[in-house]
């Protein structure tokens, strides 16, 4: 086994800094060579140069970058067909941030087209695999970017989470997953699925360097309107926590119905109480109808957003596909053959469900109504972060499943995202740790959600928490054991 | 979907659906618009039920959410406006 596959960059960076290029190098290699069976990415980048400088917190070290960010001549394609031969001709924030800090992008990393999905099934270039065990999800819709980090195929890796987009893969491929406040990293050059939900979010070995991927990211950008003025400061590790108080969510994790995933969790909260942190129980009502609040308001966006995509100005048209004549016909018809043949049946779902709740006669009682219960469940968790100081949950109520298992119930795919919607639907603060193995031996995780802006907080109680339940010292993925 | 005809739906959303796709989608989104419909109403809310006839003339019109402000500035081109393409949904965006 090569030791770039588990040490984090943190690590690294104390320990051996000299090594961190030849370890991407040596790293992008092995990606080329098992990429075919992960599918971790749709696109390897060339091989990097070393960088000029030895400067920059990220010098050196290899990211994986989810395929709706932007970056200059990348196939930013979404894993959509409708984008098929499209190249970005600018980088994203994110990316221009990243190069200055001395990071190397690796390739763009699978997802589910255009960020809907929780399974990384709903691709183009096909579902990417576990590195846990093939034949399973590596959750969605950053799948390709969570796997890339747990099979050591990236240091971390850049996804988005609209819905829980990141926090699902790294439950599902256990390793760790930031959500940042909503505005705190800008979403300029990221492909829109729901602009009021979307966030560029961070997928990592350890909440160390999660929160090191974050303090280059973090603060306002004059091109995202939406962008917050407030840069994230890496807490230091030397000063204690103080006596903290976390909320249980009752209402949400009564239902738990897999017993591992139950016991997992009262083992999480049994320890997090050894740590002298305080567990009390919270109601927050609204949750309980997040999904639905969540799946009205992102599929009416994501309706509106990709109106956009007809064909016509990028991607492919039907005259690639052999399905329409030149151009000159009928506007119409060549709108909806290009969309048609571009776009996968998920896409199409929440497309026709988005035009459904904004149309006349229904937009009151779905689009009005789910944004109405959207405020009630915001203020409902900014009042109860108000008395407590972040919430604990599961990141999912089960973990990872088989390929192909829920393709025909999107209902069921949906109900993945129980968890995580709160947080989306609030803009909050959300950090997914692995916590242990269910009983098939795949990840299983957990959930912090902190209040507006307290990333510092996330990070300091992860970093107790992870080193308290010690997951990476005890488990790999079995990916690890290829070389 | 309460009465909705999905011919229409693909229609106003610029897609056409095969026969077996529209056999497939249209119990799925039923389904899943039945699940949406469960919502519960905030006080101050009014509600409209579908089909409302004080609706009726505008039936077809879908009005879009966005902000232009935010989606413009989140555009995949940096050139903005270049990529705004028609949209194949009806121009009713109310901001």
């Amino acid at each position: 086994m090569t030791w770039w596959r588990s040490m984090t960059m943190t690590e690294v960076s104390r320990t051996r800094p000299a090594e961190a290029v030849p370890a991407t190098l040596a790293m992008a290699g092995a990606a080329a060579g098992e990429n075919p069976d992960l599918n971790a990415y749709t696109w390897l980048a060339p091989p990097p140069e070393p960088p000029a400088g030895s400067g920059g917190p990220l010098a050196g070290f290899g990211a994986a970058i989810k395929a709706n960010i932007c970056g200059l001549g990348w196939p930013t394609d979404c894993a959509s067909g409708i984008l098929h031969g499209y190249r970005s001709p600018f980088d994203s924030t994110v990316v221009e941030r990243l190069k200055a800090a001395g990071g190397i992008c690796l390739g763009l990393a699978n997802m589910d087209e255009f960020g809907m999905g929780s399974s990384c099934e709903y691709s183009s270039y096909g579902p990417v695999q576990n590195p846990w065990r093939q034949g399973f999800t590596a959750g969605g819709s950053s799948g390709g970017a969570a796997a890339a980090v747990a099979a050591g195929l990236a240091w971390f890796a850049l996804g988005s989470d609209t819905g829980g987009s990141v926090r699902l893969p790294a439950h599902c491929c256990g390793v760790v997953g930031l959500k940042p406040t909503y505005g705190r990293v800008s979403r300029y050059g990221l492909v829109p699925f729901a602009s009021s939900l979307d966030v560029i979010g961070i997928l990592a070995r350890s909440v160390a360097d999660a929160a090191l991927v974050l303090s280059v990211l973090a603060g306002a950008d004059p091109r995202d309107a939406t962008s917050l003025e407030a840069p994230f400061v890496i807490p230091d590790p030397d000063v204690p926590l103080p006596g903290l108080t976390l909320g249980v969510p009752r209402n949400l994790t009564a239902g738990l119905q897999a017993a591992d995933v139950r016991e997992d969790f009262a083992r999480v909260l049994a320890v997090a109480g050894d740590l002298g942190l305080q567990v009390v129980d919270v109601e927050l009502p609204a949750a309980d109808d997040a999904v639905q609040t969540y799946l009205v308001l992102a599929s009416a966006e994501a309706a509106s957003n990709l109106a956009r995509y007809d064909g016509s100005l990028y991607g492919i048209g039907p005259r690639e596909h052999g399905t329409g004549g030149p151009r000159s016909t009928a506007y119409g018809r060549y709108v909806a053959a290009a969309r048609t043949v571009g776009l996968g049946p998920e896409v199409k779902r929440r497309i026709l469900l988005g035009t459904h709740v904004l149309e006349a006669g229904y937009r009151q009682r779905f689009y009005e109504r789910a944004r109405a219960r959207r405020k009630v469940l915001t203020d409902q968790m900014n009042a109860v972060l108000s008395r407590i100081d972040a919430l604990i949950l599961p990141t999912a109520s089960t973990g990872t499943f088989a390929l192909g298992s829920r393709l025909d119930d999107p209902l069921a795919m949906y109900r993945t995202d129980c968890f995580t919607t709160p947080a989306s639907l609030a803009g909050l603060p959300a950090l997914t740790i692995p916590t242990g193995l269910d009983e098939r031996g795949l990840p299983l995780s957990v959930q912090l959600v902190g209040p507006h802006l307290g990333e510092e907080l996330l990070v300091r109680l992860g970093r107790t928490l992870e080193q308290a339940l010690a997951f990476r010292s005890r488990k790999e993925a079995p990916w690890h054991r290829r070389s | 979907m309460d009465g909705m005809d999905i011919d229409k739906l693909a229609r106003l959303a610029g897609l056409h659906l095969e026969e077996t796709e529209r056999r497939r989608l249209a119990p799925q989104l039923e389904e899943i618009t039945r699940f949406c419909s469960g919502l519960p109403a905030t006080p101050g809310q009014t509600s409209v039920d579908p089909g409302d006839a004080a609706h009726a003339e505008n039936e077809g019109q879908v009005v879009r959410p966005l902000d232009r402000r935010i989606v413009r500035e989140n555009l995949p081109h940096p050139d903005g406006d270049l990529i705004i393409a028609p949209s194949p949904l009806p121009e009713t965006d109310a901001s």
